[in-house]
């Protein structure tokens, strides 16, 4: 068969320039430390590295509103811990006022001293972070409680906003304040106590009273004291809607008035009251279901009760008890519904770092999978580098000894 | 020629230097590409005269020819075509600086704005936008700078090859000329101009009676006939202007031939600029529209941070500059027909052009160019007339059409290239909802709102009065497991009692068929007589983002061809731009290979070995000196032959 000599030439041309063309690309994926110089060497590897990058890119567009959420829910947290610290400090002073040794002045000066933590707790109510407020839902510009009119008024959003922390994890960014001071049920939560200074001539005053919520129907009930049929202070109960329900009909009353022992509570319908002082006949309270109120306008009910002097007066003494009581009961409702917020914020904040930590676990992960997917195997591009360097010193010694052999031919 | 030893011994001298010449031409050209050898047969002289140079052969096989040039055309395209298409791979395929990147940096940027609302934030966020919409513009602008360049390169090809076919022609001239006499040095020139043309496109080749070469284009289209060599020329394609269409030029007609160039450079050009680049194009626009108009119409369905109903992020994809560039008319219609094309649901499009031809003035045909179907036919009744398919409409505004005129429709024309930001007010990006709902609950009860969404602000509701709900309503829950709507400016009851099914349930549309372009939907097992939801205009959502968490959570849907999010949709194109070139290193090695082998072939019939020749011109040398000492033997014959006759 015959060699030509020229296609013989082109031919080790074409050999060699294939072999560093192999070479050369060794040598890039050696210095890149990527098995793919371009995507078309192996366009199904390729595929499957560039879905493994997008979702680590797609995960860590979650990390800085990670940070924003935890960094929110700090804020949250520092904020109600103020606000619980407030509380109890007005619910110290709280007790401290029901001691009869006190004079009006001293009231007052209570009073003064409670005004410094409505200022306070105003305050936290209108936090602002960056600029907007953060207790103002949708509402991040204005004020969230104003005091107008010798009233507050809440002027920010019902609905907190929320923030995307993960694929599918949320969590509160901006809350509503009136779910967090607003909206706070009074006396014991389920119904408070009153009376009319005017109409009661007693000294008598009541606890805040439990509630069997089991037997408990809502209404308005009036207890208003009575003699009754053997001369014994008694006492009835008539409920706006419910009627006549204590003596239980048919009883008449006064006729059949149930006798009133000092320290045996009054029960109906649910509701059981302690009267302390000495009622007197005539005597009217009022146990109405609870309204809801926000923290500052229970705060400033109780500094009036505590700037509104007594006299020493034992009726107005006992109209100042009714409501120190009602006021106090109220407050426990506060510092409940502000621990109560605590702990939410803390189940919070652990959802919101158990979800950053996951994230970045996660983008870990996928970052050691793209390295394995993408990554050159370096021991072995080296020593097939070796290997081609190895053949090609021998291919060219080959060559050449080739020519040197038709070259001797030509010669002779 | 004298016989007897002297005849002999001149005969043989003179057949050996001929055999000495031919073998050191032999030699010298050794290199010489094309070159067949020469071969020289000797003959017993007849009547005992000797030897003859019975034949000069020139060492040629036709087939072998053939065969090179078709592995010559076939590599040639590929060579062509890898270098680009690895290129275009490149500009594409970089992760740093690719479409793909920049939308995840916007979504990155718009997540950042939710959960941060500030106004630096918003800028950030349009600014990302903006360079999106600017690398859209970019890659579009690099792939119509890659389609002049290749249409002029098709140029710089055609011009070499008129060249090399005059060449041609004029050797066929020559070879006329020089009937008779040696032509092994016009072929050998023929040879080598014939391989060189075979690597610009390819062709078929035929030696008439006079042994002029023929050369055939495509279908048996006449390039070179006898001495007469016809021009390539370029004109603009009819159905798309911009493109470069080939013809050969006789004097008399033009003949298209773009269609019958399967391999070759041209070919290799050709499918580059048609298939790689132009489907690259058309996906391209397809997620420019897609993007676009996702992002458009959800601004909408909010509200800003002026309490206003949101407009439009980018230029709208149905302005009147779009409708008109999606129509590319013939260059052959005779007609003036006014065409615009709007697009009405970007998930139901696809990435193909049409092609809408009108075959009488009463009817016409749709048809789709990828694969040939039939996307629509049918009559024209009356103008303004509309076709609507695969989520575009076209709307033949005015006439008269005429029978035979046709469009291009190509609804991802110019879309890339035209995606721009309207807006540089940050304030105008509607990351709110214009709707609040707020509940006001009984003791006891767990009635919550458990999605708010807004699916259309041309609704009355919201157009009749600006910041305001027309009317602003009330849901009122009468037992637990009945509610009414009720004005709340009124306290008309709208509609109701409704029934409430436990545990969730969409208040709209309402039995009533109540709508007013949002949806609400409530949950609770335990709801009371006197619950409410009031439901107003979010005058002050300053700090609400639910539309922008909307927004960022259309990122992640499928949406390009209603099945790919957006960056799945970049990744799309960039895998066929990948596939393409995986396939056409494969193709390249593999016509690389055939080359070599037909080129060998070649080679072993007709090309130099210098061994060979070197031990022939020993032989010839040897036998030039024998015959040499044949003279010698006859000359001293001859010297006693006349010093015989002296005596």
């Amino acid at each position: 068969m015959r060699i030509p000599t020229f296609n013989m030439f082109q031919q080790q041309t074409l050999i060699i320039n294939n072999q560093y063309q192999l070479i050369s690309d060794l040598y890039a994926k050696a210095s890149s430390h990527l098995k793919l110089a371009r995507s078309s060497e192996d366009p199904v590897l390729a595929s499957q590295i560039q879905s493994t990058y997008e979702g680590i890119q797609d995960l860590s567009t979650y990390n800085e509103s990670g940070i924003n959420a935890q960094n929110r829910t700090s804020l949250y947290e520092s904020c109600i811990q103020s606000g619980i610290d407030s509380v109890s400090r007005i619910k110290e002073l709280i007790s401290r006022a029901q001691n009869d040794t006190l004079t009006d002045q001293d009231r007052v000066a209570i009073g003064n001293e409670m005004q410094g933590y409505l200022s306070t707790l105003l305050n936290i109510s209108n936090t602002k972070d960056n600029g907007q407020y953060i207790f103002g839902g949708f509402n991040t510009t204005v004020e969230p409680y104003i005091e107008q009119a010798g009233g507050f008024v809440y002027q920010g959003g019902y609905t907190p906003s929320t923030v995307d922390i993960g694929p599918n994890a949320n969590t509160i960014f901006n809350e509503a304040g009136y779910n967090v001071f607003g909206n706070i049920y009074q006396g014991n939560g389920t119904f408070t106590v009153s009376f009319n200074p005017a109409i009661n001539t007693g000294t008598s005053y009541t606890t805040e009273g439990a509630v069997n919520s089991a037997n408990y129907i809502p209404d308005t009930y009036t207890v208003t004291f009575v003699t009754n049929g053997a001369g014994n202070l008694g006492y009835q109960v008539v409920g706006a809607v419910s009627g006549q329900v204590v003596p239980t009909p048919p009883q008449t009353t006064p006729a059949q008035a149930p006798d009133f022992h000092s320290g045996t509570p009054i029960t109906f319908n649910g509701v059981s009251l302690d009267f302390l002082g000495a009622p007197a006949v005539g005597d009217q309270f009022t146990v109405q279901p609870s309204q809801t109120q926000d923290v500052f306008t229970t705060l400033q009910g109780l500094i009036d009760i505590l700037q509104t002097p007594t006299d020493n007066n034992p009726q107005q003494l006992a109209y100042f008890h009714q409501g120190l009581v009602r006021a106090g009961a109220s407050f426990d409702q506060v510092a409940d519904a502000f621990i109560s917020y605590q702990a939410e914020l803390g189940s919070r904040m652990l959802t919101i770092n158990n979800e950053v930590n996951a994230n970045k676990n996660l983008i870990d992960d996928q970052n050691i999978v793209l390295g394995k997917l993408a990554g050159a195997n370096l021991p072995e591009v080296i020593s097939t580098l070796q290997l081609q360097l190895t053949s090609l010193e021998a291919t060219q010694m080959s060559f050449m000894k080739i020519q040197q052999t038709l070259l001797s031919m030509i010669k002779s | 020629m004298s016989s007897g030893i002297l005849g002999i011994g001149i005969r043989s001298i003179l057949a050996y230097q001929n055999a000495l010449n031919v073998t050191s031409r032999n030699l010298a050209n050794v290199a010489t590409p094309y070159y067949s050898r020469r071969e020289i047969d000797f003959a017993d002289a007849l009547f005992g005269n000797g030897v003859n140079v019975a034949d000069i052969r020139r060492v040629y096989d036709e087939t072998a020819s053939h065969a090179v040039q078709q592995a010559n055309s076939n590599f040639s395209k590929m060579d062509v075509y890898l270098q680009r298409i690895q290129d275009f791979e490149s500009l594409l395929d970089d992760n740093s600086n690719s479409v793909g990147r920049y939308i995840t940096d916007s979504l990155n940027a718009l997540r950042t704005l939710n959960s941060s609302n500030t106004d630096q934030n918003r800028s950030v966020y349009l600014n990302k936008l903006s360079s999106l919409a600017n690398q859209f513009q970019f890659i579009s602008g690099q792939i119509s700078l890659e389609q002049q360049n290749t249409n002029s390169s098709i140029n710089d090809v055609l011009d070499t090859a008129n060249q090399i076919i005059q060449g041609i022609a004029n050797i066929n001239q020559q070879i006329i000329t020089t009937q008779g006499s040696d032509q092994s040095d016009l072929l050998d020139q023929r040879e080598q101009l014939v391989q060189e043309l075979a690597q610009y496109f390819d062709f078929t080749t035929l030696t008439d009676n006079y042994g002029q070469l023929n050369i055939y284009m495509g279908n048996g289209i006449l390039l070179v006939e006898g001495d007469h060599g016809y021009q390539l020329q370029t004109i603009a394609n009819s159905s798309y202007p911009d493109n470069l269409d080939i013809i050969v030029n006789t004097g008399s007609e033009s003949i298209l031939v773009t269609d019958g160039i399967q391999s070759g450079q041209l070919a290799g050009l050709l499918e580059y600029r048609d298939t790689s680049l132009a489907g690259a194009s058309q996906a391209l626009g397809r997620l420019a529209l897609a993007i676009t108009d996702t992002l458009n119409t959800q601004n909408k369905l909010g509200m800003d941070k002026n309490g206003n109903l949101g407009v439009n992020i980018f230029n709208d994809i149905n302005n009147p500059n779009a409708l008109i560039d999606r129509v590319i008319p013939n260059l052959n219609n005779t007609g003036s027909e006014n065409l615009t094309v709007n697009i009405d649901d970007v998930t139901a499009l696809t990435t193909t052009d049409y092609q809408l031809y009108f075959d009488t003035s009463g009817s016409y045909k749709l048809t789709r160019i990828s694969d040939g179907s039939l996307a629509s036919f049918g009559s024209i009744s009356s103008l303004p007339q509309a076709i609507t398919v695969d989520g575009f409409t076209i709307n033949i505004n005015a006439g008269p059409i005429i029978a035979g005129d046709e469009f291009i429709i190509s609804p991802t024309n110019n879309a890339a290239n035209s995606m721009s930001v309207a807006i540089t007010d940050g304030s105008l990006l509607a990351l709110a909802l214009p709707i609040d709902a707020v509940k006001n609950l009984q003791s006891g009860s767990d009635l919550t709102i458990k999605a708010v969404s807004v699916n259309d602000t041309t609704n009355p509701a919201f157009t009749s009065a600006l910041k305001q709900l027309s009317p602003p309503i009330t849901i009122q829950f009468l037992t637990p497991t009945s509610y009414q709507i009720v004005d709340s400016s009124t306290s008309a009851v709208l509609d109701g009692p409704i029934a409430y099914t436990p545990p969730s349930q969409n208040i709209f549309p309402t039995p009533g068929g109540l709508n007013y372009g949002y949806q609400i939907t409530i949950e609770g097992q335990n709801i009371k007589a006197g619950d409410t939801i009031n439901v107003n205009y979010n005058a002050i959502g300053t700090g609400d983002v639910r539309n922008g968490q909307v927004m960022a959570s259309l990122y992640e849907e499928g949406i390009v061809n209603d099945k790919y999010t957006f960056v799945q949709g970049y990744d799309l194109l960039t895998h066929d731009v990948i596939v393409q070139s995986n396939s056409a290193q494969a193709q390249y090695d593999a016509t690389q290979v055939v080359q070599m082998i037909t080129q060998k072939r070649f080679d072993d019939i007709s090309a130099v070995n210098t061994e060979e020749e070197s031990i022939n011109l020993s032989l010839y040398q040897q036998a030039f000196l024998a015959s040499s000492q044949i003279l010698e033997v006859a000359n001293s014959i001859f010297d006693v032959l006349t010093s015989l006759l002296r005596k």
